[in-house]
């Protein structure tokens, strides 16, 4: 049996409902309770080394709170998690990415910004461009004049040269094409040895990619079993 | 390869922040990088931007002083002086604003990465000395050939350490008031919107366009409680003859800024926990 490398324990988180305006400032002064949205509600997970998650649910269901939490972008409200390893947060490909720099600067700020070291991308730099499958030459313009699905391709290949020990991805290969999805896919299930917790809508990645599932609704976990019952489960309970 | 533990439970100490920062110090490095790749991106003249910018308005301010004081000269010997207290002067401010306004601005990234959010505080602040530098020697060419003759220059080691502990302290403070700011408006951002009009009175409250000396009883209290008016009092003394030092002034600012910073640092910590979810 393998260690764990994530353990929640009794995990909730609430967030605020409202604005915060004149009307939110007085209401307070009169110590009228703010409303308040349970995101996540009393959560128990272990974890283990190498396994690939797949988390599904509704929208606004907590999924994407569950990882960020998880990635130190949010704390909870009530309860601990325990991380052991290094975690690639990445719950938006092209989020470190700045309009007007060009691919090169780009890759090295991304890679950066996401733990690699300077020395470690340009070792790598070439894997990632030819991963991206973009020109060369198309590398020295500004970011702002690729298209949104070159972006991706340029973020994912960033991501997929990481070498942390935890992957967190959020539905992140919605928009690029099937292409690229496939080589994505097949590069991720390659690797044996690292974690991955995968959200997404597409039922098709997550049978590919996931060996185990969890099913997230209204911030619980309402089952968490191997992929193929959650999957029938789910679409049971959406046709219903 | 290195393995580690976190514990994530909602108490943040500073121990934990600063060993943080530490271990992601090469996304400041990369931070600084790309803010010193876009600045001015897209203009055709642009580093000259680094120099016409203070120069004009030195010289407005110049002619405004003149004007009043009765003197008929457009440019004169304290257009030196005011050059070198207002390149200061914008080190601070442009600093103080962006810091304030940093967690709105990288929200976007707050809330899609983890990144300790002490380098979107340090990064610009970094960045920004590079503007400092070219403007400071442009500052030394001029000084060096007004003051020529006129002036026995005697620069001394003491003199250099003030200087470069006031670009240090120029950091702490606008450091200290950013954190401040930021940390208290992530959820009623009305100190952010005022800041920026704060900033423009604050530099009239700075004997900046005028020296303490030349102030006497009450208002030289008013303007000695600004805890910036060290900084131009301490350049007048290191470029400038007969320039006294207010002891007083100064032991009172450095108190008042090591204050202002530790307050600042505990709100800030107290406050971090809150911030994705609000901003």
């Amino acid at each position: 049996m393998s260690e764990n490398v994530i353990k929640i324990k009794n995990l909730t988180k609430e967030f605020t409902l409202g604005k915060f305006d004149t009307r939110h400032f007085f209401n307070k002064i009169a110590q009228k309770q703010s409303q308040k949205k349970i995101a996540l509600n009393n959560i128990n997970l272990d974890i283990k080394k190498g396994e690939k998650i797949g988390i599904i649910g509704k929208n606004g269901s907590g999924k994407s709170t569950l990882l960020k939490i998880i990635c130190r972008i949010m704390y909870p409200t009530n309860g601990i998690i325990e991380v052991k390893g290094k975690v690639a947060s990445i719950l938006e490909a092209k989020a470190g990415f700045h309009n007007e720099l060009n691919g090169y600067e780009n890759i090295y700020l991304h890679g950066s910004i996401l733990g690699m070291r300077k020395n470690e991308i340009k070792h790598k730099i070439d894997n990632i461009i030819n991963f991206s499958g973009l020109k060369y030459k198309n590398l020295h313009t500004p970011l702002k004049r690729f298209s949104s699905g070159e972006l991706i391709r340029l973020g994912f290949s960033v991501i997929m040269h990481l070498d942390s020990d935890i992957f967190i991805l959020d539905e992140m290969l919605a928009v690029s094409d099937k292409d690229f999805e496939r080589k994505c896919i097949s590069h991720i299930s390659r690797v044996k040895d690292k974690t991955l917790l995968f959200v997404s809508h597409q039922l098709h990645q997550i049978k590919e990619l996931c060996n185990r599932c969890i099913l997230i609704d209204e911030g619980k976990v309402i089952a968490d079993d191997n992929t193929n019952n959650i999957l029938d489960y789910y679409e049971k309970l959406n046709s219903k | 390869m290195k393995s580690y533990y976190k514990n994530i439970d909602g108490n943040i100490t500073a121990k934990s922040i600063l060993s943080d920062l530490y271990s992601n110090r090469y996304i400041l490095y990369e931070f600084v990088k790309r803010d010193l790749k876009i600045l001015y991106t897209q203009s055709i003249s642009g580093p000259l931007f680094y120099i016409i910018f203070p120069l004009v308005q030195c010289g407005v301010f110049n002619f405004i002083i003149n004007k009043f004081s009765g003197k008929n000269v457009i440019i004169d010997k304290t257009f030196v002086e005011l050059l070198i207290c207002l390149i200061f002067w914008n080190l601070f401010s442009s600093n103080l604003v962006k810091g304030c306004e940093a967690l709105i601005i990288n929200s976007k990234m707050i809330k899609k990465v983890y990144i300790p959010r002490l380098i979107f505080y340090l990064a610009p602040f970094l960045s920004s000395l590079a503007t400092f530098l070219v403007q400071l020697s442009f500052f030394l060419i001029l000084y060096f050939s007004f003051y020529k003759n006129s002036v026995t220059l005697e620069f001394s080691i003491i003199k250099c350490l003030t200087f470069l502990s006031l670009i240090i302290y120029s950091f702490l403070l606008c450091f200290a008031g950013s954190l401040f700011v930021s940390s208290i408006s992530i959820k009623y951002r009305d100190l952010i919107y005022l800041i920026k009009y704060l900033v423009q009175i604050l530099l009239f409250l700075s004997p900046i366009l005028y020296s303490l000396s030349s102030l006497d009883g009450l208002s030289r209290l008013i303007i000695g409680l600004n805890p910036y008016s060290m900084v131009p009092e301490l350049l007048r003394w290191i470029f400038f003859e007969n320039a006294i030092i207010y002891l007083d002034l100064i032991i009172y600012n450095l108190i008042f800024t090591l204050i202002f910073l530790i307050i600042s640092l505990i709100i800030f910590i107290n406050n971090e926990k809150y911030v994705a979810d609000m901003i």
